[in-house]
């Protein structure tokens, strides 16, 4: 007999978006839905909606030729006492971890923010990961966390 | 994103809502930068309906916080949440913005 589940939790969830502007809100619609059901902390969730933000900016403003479509992977993981966040794309080979540190020391006038987008990857998470396998980048990101 | 503004003391509020974004920086910052260069040299961004800003964002603060730095006039940040303020600090920007607490203490700095 099958038993009824009750407080089923989504432990994965994965979404494929085109690589354009008005698909953001699917993956941040699909964020805000797994981190209410498994009852992440504000904090993490804020995290991982600007970690997103950077993360898929990057690759539908710089990866791609002109016009050239693209299906990008977007999943969402919980394991224990960590979420991890793995985005699959076929543009140009993008590792973030060889983007240099913003500058931090300018004054106002002189202030940049190229880089800052990675800056924040990689304060916010915990780990971050990155393989070139075939023509696919793919990003793994991790964020710890405690309920 | 929406945005409303209003006027306290001769100051200017910008109240956006909603994730200042990619998508959403741009006219964030437009709407900012049109203020300050129709004469507005007291203004105070309310950031207490936004859930999180992305570097698109800052860049926006940036460019309008230059913008007012150059009219001689004073850009101040109010209402952001903890987890804001953490973003401001790992991008290094609060000794380029000024940031208050509340709107009144927002509109007080401005002058």
């Amino acid at each position: 007999m099958r038993r009824a589940s009750w407080g089923f939790t989504v432990r994965q969830i994965e979404a494929r978006i085109l690589n354009r502007w008005e698909d953001m809100p699917i993956v941040t619609s699909m964020l805000g839905r797994f981190a209410g059901e498994n009852g992440l902390p504000q904090s993490v969730l804020h995290d991982l909606n600007v970690v997103l933000d950077e993360v898929l900016n990057n690759i539908i403003a710089y990866g791609y030729e002109d016009g050239a479509q693209d299906e990008i992977k977007v999943r969402l993981e919980r394991r224990d006492g960590e979420i991890v966040l793995l985005i699959e794309d076929q543009g140009r080979p993008f590792d973030p971890r060889q983007v240099s540190a913003p500058d931090l020391i300018a004054p106002l006038h002189a202030r940049k923010v190229g880089g800052l987008g990675v800056h924040f990857m990689r304060s916010l998470m915990d780990d971050l990961t990155y393989t070139r396998a075939g023509d696919t980048n793919r990003l793994c990101l991790t964020k710890k966390f405690t309920t | 994103m929406e945005m409303t503004e209003s006027e306290q003391d001769g100051a200017i509020i910008v109240e956006p809502r909603g994730r200042i974004d990619t998508n959403s920086a741009k006219p964030f910052g437009e709407r900012v930068t049109a203020l300050i260069g129709g004469g507005a040299h007291r203004v105070v961004i309310d950031l207490r309906q936004i859930p999180y800003i992305s570097s698109a964002g800052f860049r926006s603060l940036l460019i309008s916080a230059k913008m007012m730095d150059e009219a001689k006039g004073k850009l101040v940040l109010c209402g952001m949440s903890a987890e804001i303020r953490r973003l401001f600090e790992i991008g290094a920007f609060t000794d380029l913005f000024t940031i208050c607490g509340t709107r009144d203490e927002g509109v007080a700095k401005t002058k």
